[in-house]
């Protein structure tokens, strides 16, 4: 039943959507036609201006008008300009949708650019493929890999299964040799450990305790204890901020002085305030790590500086990744003088491909590209290597808190 | 042996929290009759009305006491909105008002505060070594705090008038009623009582761990279980029954994996109803 009206309905919704997608067609080609200049190409960020994600996204949307400034000043893709519109995604599926639905059908845009959590990419996704439209997120998700997306979606931030063996990575590379796991009894947390647990003993550590334990307690003073009992050289803690300031917190109180390692999405800015900043100092974490080194994050930084008068950290990874989005896709776009489609995303392989020659800005890689040369764009967040499935080949950082703040301590590529 | 201690205290100083927070179920419940789901609510506003005093700069002392005060003056309010106007009709009216008072509480914390984790500036003691013994200072001290509190609660039902006056409507509402004394007066003493006991539950939970508008919701289980373990609205089966389970819940751990630490409360609880169906201290009514 449900299924027969359905069908009625298609028919009648797709020559809706037609005869709108031909009204508004018609009407781009009216204001473009003033000869002068090529027609701008329309570009949609979709940010976590509020929500969960609100303490980046408004970073993330100044990050992509500075790279939408850097193309259009060097000359914008193959003659014409970006045109930026950007929209709320609010970190919720729902809105975001909406908010997709307009940049796609209304502004039409070209790509679908700035995503952060994971349940809003894997919403708006669908549409984008349906649009044949770019979309590139800075989601964990691993559901984000196995989407049949034509290769339209480009995932900026290493998937969050890679976590545990970057933890693992990240103790042998500071010498720690035997560790306690920790687990929140949550599907993210069990199985970030059996990860960090099988790569670790693979790279030589030994885990000598696990401790899973249940989310949302006020004391845990006896897992605390138990884990600090052990002796071992560190303890890793798969976990969110609120249980990892409760541990903390108990272990600083104690006398010990092993070191505790938790994921990047938990040692935050709320983390250092709730545990107050002397106690939250020497707390490791484990991130991805932006590419300090490379000219493309000093020249963003410096360009960011100036622009809004404040500096942003090295665990600002996602503002880092969102600049990269709007430069590999002008560079895409200069490179296949195309604006969609599997010439596009072929594309965006290509100038990210370890195979050409390393450019770090927009200005040096379209002179490279008019030179007739194969780039490699290594961006301000990682050097860009993707994988065929559209996700980065990771590089992470450990991180430590000094003096309140999270700094970035060790960075390294995870083979 | 000295780890079984070590246990053993760490679940007493937890257990005094947790006694403090079934306190308050069993006042509503003894003058009310209804299992009152608020409670998690105005522990999240206590941790928050003192945080509300100590983020702008008044000192941590003075920001408890004021956020006591705010936090019965809320539970007052809620009592007089919600719970007087619906006391006389059945108790599952009750209950379920008390879960949309509670949804109310927390998400108005959250629409001013957010829902990201906030702490006091507290700067934590260390623990002292007691022959190998770890005695935890802030958990002591809160402990102490707490049994103060009880023992102010225990004063005021036995050896005031208007602890009597609660005790009659307790006990007997309509022949409480025909001597003159007022239900309402003695609802908003209790709802005081309540707030107060609440507000100083949710401010230790906070100051051990810390803030967010969740935090007395997770704190409630064990609290119900520490509450209907005692004998439900009988305020020394309360206190009795949240030290037991505290002490229980960290035993545990010696022999099971901590994850199961919430459900063991549960177990603690069904296990002592089935050998006393009214609770440790709770009367057997002959029909």
């Amino acid at each position: 039943m449900k299924n027969s009206a359905r069908t009625r309905v298609g028919p009648k919704l797709g020559a809706f959507v037609a005869a709108s997608a031909l009204v508004l067609t018609g009407c781009g080609s009216a204001t473009s036609g003033n000869g002068d200049k090529d027609a701008d190409i329309a570009i949609g960020a979709l940010v976590p201006l509020t929500g969960g994600g609100a303490e980046f996204g408004p970073r993330m949307e100044r990050a992509i008008r500075i790279a939408v400034d850097e193309v259009n000043s060097a000359g914008g893709v193959n003659g014409s300009d970006l045109k930026l519109y950007v929209e709320d995604g609010q970190t919720e599926p729902d809105a975001a949708v909406r908010g997709a639905q307009k940049l796609i059908n209304v502004n039409r845009v070209h790509a679908l650019v700035g995503t952060w959590s994971s349940a809003v990419t894997l919403a708006v996704a669908p549409l984008a493929i349906q649009a044949n439209v770019v979309q590139m997120n800075t989601s964990g998700a691993n559901a984000i890999t196995d989407l049949k997306d034509n290769n339209l979606v480009w995932r900026f931030q290493p998937p969050a299964r890679l976590t545990g063996s970057a933890v693992a990575n990240a103790a042998i590379r500071n010498n720690w040799k035997t560790a306690v796991a920790m687990a929140r009894n949550d599907p993210s947390g069990t199985s970030t450990v059996e990860s960090f647990k099988k790569d670790y003993e693979k790279l030589g550590g030994k885990v000598i305790k696990t401790i899973t334990y249940a989310p949302n307690q006020s004391s845990y003073s006896t897992e605390v204890r138990d884990a600090l009992a052990g002796g071992a050289d560190f303890v890793f803690n798969s976990t969110y901020a609120p249980e990892l300031a409760v541990m903390v917190k108990e272990a600083a109180a104690s006398s010990s002085d092993v070191p505790w390692l938790a994921p990047g999405w938990a040692v935050n800015k709320a983390f250092i305030g709730a545990v107050g900043g002397s106690t939250a100092d020497g707390t490791y974490a484990v991130d991805s790590a932006p590419n300090v080194e490379g000219q493309a994050y000093q020249t963003f930084q410096k360009n960011y500086q100036a622009k809004y008068d404040s500096d942003l950290d090295p665990s600002d990874t996602y503002v880092f990744s969102s600049y990269d989005m709007i430069v590999v896709l002008a560079l895409a776009m200069t490179d296949c003088s195309c604006q969609s489609g599997p010439k596009l995303t072929d594309s965006i392989a290509k100038v990210t491909s370890p195979s050409g020659t390393e450019v770090t800005s927009f200005a040096d890689g379209i002179k490279a590209l008019k030179a007739g040369q194969d780039i490699d764009y290594q961006g301000a967040s990682s050097n860009l290597d993707f994988d065929t499935n559209g996700d980065q080949v990771p590089s992470f950082g450990t991180y430590v808190v000094d003096s309140g703040k999270v700094t970035l301590k060790d960075s390294y590529q995870l083979k | 042996m000295i780890n079984m201690l070590q246990h053993a205290l760490d679940g007493l100083l937890e257990g005094g929290l947790i006694a403090l927070a079934a306190i308050g179920i069993s006042i509503v419940y003894a003058v009310q009759r209804f299992a009152n789901v608020a409670q998690a609510g105005l522990m999240s506003v206590g941790a928050y009305s003192a945080y509300l005093f100590a983020a702008v700069g008044v000192g941590l002392a003075i920001s408890v006491v004021l956020g006591i005060a705010m936090t019965a003056a809320v539970a007052v309010l809620v009592y007089l909105f919600a719970f007087r106007a619906l006391s006389r009709g059945p108790r599952v009216t009750l209950l379920i008002a008390s879960i949309g008072a509670d949804l109310i509480l927390r998400n108005l914390i959250s629409a001013f505060y957010g829902t990201d984790i906030r702490g006091y500036t507290l700067t934590l003691p260390k623990h002292i070594d007691l022959g190998g013994l770890q005695i935890d200072v802030l958990g002591v001290a809160l402990f102490t705090a707490s049994l103060l509190v009880m023992a102010l609660i225990w004063l005021i039902l036995t050896r005031t008038s208007v602890g009597r006056d609660m005790r009659a409507v307790a006990d007997l509402p309509d022949l409480a009623r025909l001597v003159g004394i007022s239900q309402t007066r003695v609802h908003v003493y209790a709802w005081t009582m309540v707030g107060s006991t609440a507000a100083v539950a949710g401010i230790a939970i906070a100051l051990k761990s810390s803030l967010t508008p969740d935090l007395g919701w997770h704190a409630l289980l064990a609290a119900f279980a520490a509450a209907i373990l005692g004998g439900l609205g009988n305020i020394r089966g309360a206190a009795l029954g949240g030290l037991l389970m505290g002490v229980a819940m960290a035993l545990s751990t010696i022999w099971l994996s901590p994850t199961y630490k919430p459900a063991l409360a549960f177990a603690v609880m069904t296990v002592a109803l089935l050998v006393r169906p009214y609770g440790l201290l709770g009367r057997s009514v002959r029909v």
